[in-house]
């Protein structure tokens, strides 16, 4: 065998050529360079550029640039790396080739690295687009060369990191849609709930516990970097020479000047501390300590590595499992245990109905045999996820004691938007799964052979999509229902009057307009993922495009927009800010902050068009699933033409 | 044969998929109780015919009739009218062999009072009674298969479309399904089915169409297609103590092709629409020959398939 071929890396050369081959690749990294570069132009411009009255007044501004686009590479790398390394292992699950990859020469190791550099060097790609705007930064000054650099390097452990835990998450479901829920979950989980349990429920033990446990590891650090030091200098003091003051270890100067959950919010990921490190101290000089810093990240990829290698081998033929049916079905034991006592005797106050398909056999089976059934079983698990949205806005009235946003409690808007981001995510995957699911299935075509009409199909179908919004949609009106509630204890006065004299300040009006616009954009993001489901072959397939659809459409609209708005100087209260409507994000998001009126003139024609507005796309996407559906589906139909 | 006693009736039919012709100009017609055998290479056409019959292709030329309704124009009365399984069994991973079927006993709107009977009955003649409250992910591929035809049959259908009915099954689970079928085919069923396994076709279809690369090459019964063939039939005979004039007197006899002499028999080919195989036998008694073996070669379909097909897909 040629030398070449015994040291080769197959599993990563088939990555490549792969990835090469695909049209995705390059559609999906023009999209992220164009999302990029209009952001960062849109905030240079607004930021800076308006700010200067002469060109020479630019200069040191490369600063300040260089924090923006550091900031925007951070949230793109924390969007797209999950992404588009979840599948890594998933897809060879899901095509039964992972059977085959053991049976090679290939050890658990060397296929779970392969696939995980072959990402890396994927999203490398990404980290390589921002260079010219780092360059253009570092051209306009304010900026060491040395603090691109760790940049960079926070960047990098950044992509590392979340790319080791997608990994992780891959080699432990069955799915890539599985793995790709998983995967933001957690590093939401990680980035944001110890924030959120400190800063906005002021739990004062989690405090506490990080902080104590990020003194174990400056301490470690400190002893470690000591002994190193010593080490190096004493080896060069041995071969003649002096590195002292060159290699100088001081930790505590470096490691305390931040507290990485109060200051930045981050526990568990390193870029924000590595910036702000690096901002704050004589740059001039290599400083190992903030290249130290992304360690304890290195350290968890590496321990989320380790995971991946263990579950590779244990879940590589693990059969597909339902996890919200298990985690259900698990809540159904304990409610039957717990009602078995002397005091309810297994009463039971709903009985199920018949358990065979009467005359709706679609809608029978989507409302009864899939995640989400009957109506005991839904009331259990409304108060499974009821209860911690009561107990978390609850805490946080109770132990509030201001407010950022005028009449909303910050942790309670936190509390919706992630309300949010669930019941449109869940939405999302069931509804786009509907009919791709049956295709991917196979159980597709003998349906479409029954006497059953496609729009009777489709409309069934969506039946147990209507539960399922009804669950997710009760912790999000709690939740606004709660932060209402706040507004009223916090705000003394007429309601009533306020209702339409100052709307922002009447919990009412919050309480109308924010559940108007959940029970309206829920629907129609359904309606809009189904559509991609009739459209798309497979349930992964259908969920990425619905997803990616979606973020597009609140995301687009507000680059474009506001960068028309910034080139022409538009201000706050012309009427043509009103365009920006076009995101279904812009006026829930303000409206939930209480920040509406400080961009629009008029509070309720804002919010009642925007209401009628996603009233007519949820009409029209409904409309065109019922038109198209019999096309779609692939079937010839009676009014077919 | 009229129209109207046709279940089934193509006329030039066309199948087109982007650039690919799937289908060319194919045209048959199958009457009531028959079963035809559509055999085929893959990627010939097959499965994109049974299509069209099930309503499941929008987009093609030609007329197709079931019962002499027209595909295109009445699809919904269609499907009353038709049982189709497709090649692959796709599970409902949550439902039971019994949920399976009063699935689709409420799709094909059976009333609600006749449902339980009709379920016991074909669960019954394919024999899953005992299987009835198992999850149909549970079951082996053959009993896939049994649950699947359980469910053609719910609704009576005329025409029954079996694509690949005994794909990927083992020995014993294809003669089951082959019973099953041979029991369909006496309740007077219509059938139209395809499959790669010839010897079960030969055994089970009273018709076969041979399509390659979206056209039909031959259709009839096997014994036509054979005479369109001009495919010879072999008998092996051992005769004891062979004289060469003996020899020459068996090629003299009209309707024998050739006679081939071996070490311990002779093959004698023979044109069987000159000579059947019987009147060979009392020539050679005639002729005076002593008879120790009289074989004649069994009528190879593979044989009629391979020197029919040439391997090419459309």
């Amino acid at each position: 065998m040629a030398r070449n071929q015994t040291i080769g890396l197959p599993l990563l050369a088939k990555e490549m050529i792969e990835q090469s081959a695909r049209k995705r690749t390059y559609v999906v990294r023009s999209v992220y360079a164009i999302l990029l570069f209009g952001f960062a132009t849109l905030i240079f411009s607004g930021q800076i550029y308006d700010r200067v009255t002469s060109p020479m007044q630019l200069l040191g501004k490369g600063r300040e640039m260089f924090f923006i686009l550091t900031m925007l590479q951070i949230v793109g790398i924390a969007l797209f790396t999950p992404a588009l390394t979840c599948g890594a292992i998933t897809t060879e699950k899901e095509r039964n080739t992972i059977g085959l990859l053991f049976l090679t020469r290939l050890g658990p190791w060397t296929i779970l690295l392969e696939k995980y550099f072959g990402r890396l060097i994927l999203m490398g790609t990404y980290l390589l687009i921002s260079l010219p705007l780092f360059g253009f930064c570092y051209a306009l000054g304010g900026v060491e060369q040395a603090q691109v650099w760790y940049g960079f390097y926070a960047l990098t452990v950044l992509v590392i990191e979340l790319a080791s835990l997608a990994i992780l998450c891959s080699t432990y479901f069955r799915t890539t849609v599985n793995a790709f829920i998983a995967t933001y979950l957690i590093g939401i989980a990680l980035a944001f709930g110890p924030v959120f349990l400190i800063e906005g429920l002021g739990i004062e033990i989690v405090r506490v516990f990080f902080r104590e446990a990020w003194s174990l590891v400056d301490m470690g650090f400190a002893f470690f970097g000591r002994m190193g030091q010593l080490a190096l200098v004493g080896t060069a003091s041995f071969f003649g020479s002096n590195l002292d003051g060159v290699l100088d270890w001081q930790p505590h100067s470096y490691f305390s000047v931040y507290d990485r959950t109060l200051r930045s919010g981050f526990t568990f990921f390193c870029p924000v501390p590595i910036l702000e490190a690096s901002d704050s101290v004589a740059v001039t000089t290599p400083s190992w300590q903030i290249l130290a810093m992304g360690i304890p990240s290195l350290a968890i990829s590496a321990l989320f590595l380790l995971m991946a290698r263990y579950f590779l081998v244990w879940r590589a033929f693990a059969s597909p499992r339902r996890y919200l049916v298990l985690f259900f079905q698990s809540l159904d034991r304990l409610f039957q245990k717990a009602n078995q006592n002397r005091v309810t005797q297994g009463i039971v106050l709903v009985r199920e109905s018949s358990s065979l398909p009467v005359y709706q056999p679609v809608a029978w089976r989507e409302t009864t045999k899939t995640s989400l059934g009957s109506f005991r079983y839904l009331l259990r698990i409304f108060i499974a996820l009821e209860f911690p949205v009561v107990a978390v806005c609850a805490i946080a009235i109770a132990t509030s004691v201001g407010s950022f946003y005028s009449n909303r409690h910050p942790a309670i808007a936190i509390m919706v938007f992630l309300c949010w981001i669930i019941a449109i995510l869940l939405t999302v995957v069931r509804s786009a799964s509907l009919v791709a699911g049956e295709r991917s299935h196979e159980t597709l075509d003998v349906l479409l052979t029954t006497p059953i009409t496609s729009q009777q199909l489709i409309s069934q179908k969506f039946q147990g999509v209507m539960r399922l919004m009804f669950v997710v949609a009760t912790p999000l009106l709690t939740a606004m229902v709660m932060q209402a509630w706040y507004g009223m204890v916090t705000d003394s006065g007429s309601d009533w009057s306020r209702f339409f004299n100052q709307p922002e300040r009447s919990p009412s009006a919050y309480l109308f307009a924010s559940s108007l616009m959940a029970v309206l954009s829920l629907p129609m993001f359904a309606w809009l993922s189904l559509l991609m489901g009739l459209w798309m072959k497979s349930s992964t397939k259908a969920i990425f495009s619905s997803l990616a659809i979606i973020v597009a459409w609140m995301v687009i609209p507000m680059v474009v927009l506001i960068t028309l708005f910034e080139m022409f100087h538009v201000g706050r209260h012309d009427g043509i800010v009103t365009t920006l409507m076009m995101s279904p994000v812009v006026v829930p998001f303000l409206h939930e902050i209480s920040e509406l009126d400080d961009l629009f003139d008029s509070h309720w024609p804002i919010v009642l068009a925007n209401i009628l507005m996603y009233g007519c796309f949820l009409s029209l996407f409904r409309y065109l699933c019922y038109k198209n559906g019999a096309r779609l589906l692939g079937r010839s139909e009676d009014n077919w033409s | 044969m009229t129209t109207e006693t046709n279940v089934v009736s193509v006329k030039n039919l066309n199948v087109h998929y982007g650039k690919l012709h799937a289908v060319r100009g194919i045209s048959f017609e199958i009457p009531k109780g028959e079963v035809f055998g559509f055999i085929g290479p893959n990627g010939a056409g097959k499965s994109s015919t049974i299509r069209v019959l099930a309503t499941l292709q929008k987009k093609f030329t030609g007329q197709v009739c079931v019962n002499g309704i027209e595909v295109r124009e009445n699809p919904d009365r269609i499907r009353e009218m038709i049982g189709f399984m497709p090649d692959f069994f796709g599970v409902y991973e949550d439902l039971t062999a019994r949920e399976y079927l009063h699935f689709f006993a409420a799709a094909y709107r059976l009333p609600k009072d006749r449902r339980h009977s009709t379920v016991s009955d074909v669960l019954e003649l394919t024999d899953l009674t005992h299987k009835i409250d198992s999850p149909v992910d549970s079951l082996s591929r053959g009993m896939k298969q049994r649950l699947a035809l359980a469910r053609v049959l719910l609704h009576d259908p005329d025409l029954l479309l079996l694509d690949e009915p005994a794909s990927g099954l083992d020995p014993r689970a294809r003669i089951e399904v082959r019973e099953l079928l041979k029991a369909m085919q006496e309740m007077g069923k219509t059938i139209l089915i395809s499959s790669h396994i010839l010897h079960e076709l030969a055994q089970l279809c009273t018709r076969i169409g041979i399509i390659e690369a979206g056209q039909l090459v031959a259709e009839g019964s096997l014994n036509e297609i054979f005479q369109q063939l001009s495919l010879k039939r072999v008998v092996h005979v051992q005769i004891v103590k062979l004289s060469d004039e003996a020899l020459k007197e068996m090629e003299q006899i009209p309707g024998i092709d050739s006679v081939e002499r071996h070490t311990d028999r002779v093959a004698i080919r023979l044109r069987e629409d000159e000579l059947a195989v019987e009147d060979l036998h009392s020539e050679l008694v005639r002729l005076g020959c002593k008879i120790r073996m009289f074989q004649p070669e069994a009528m190879d379909m593979e044989t009629a398939f391979m020197k029919l097909t040439e391997g090419v897909t459309a």
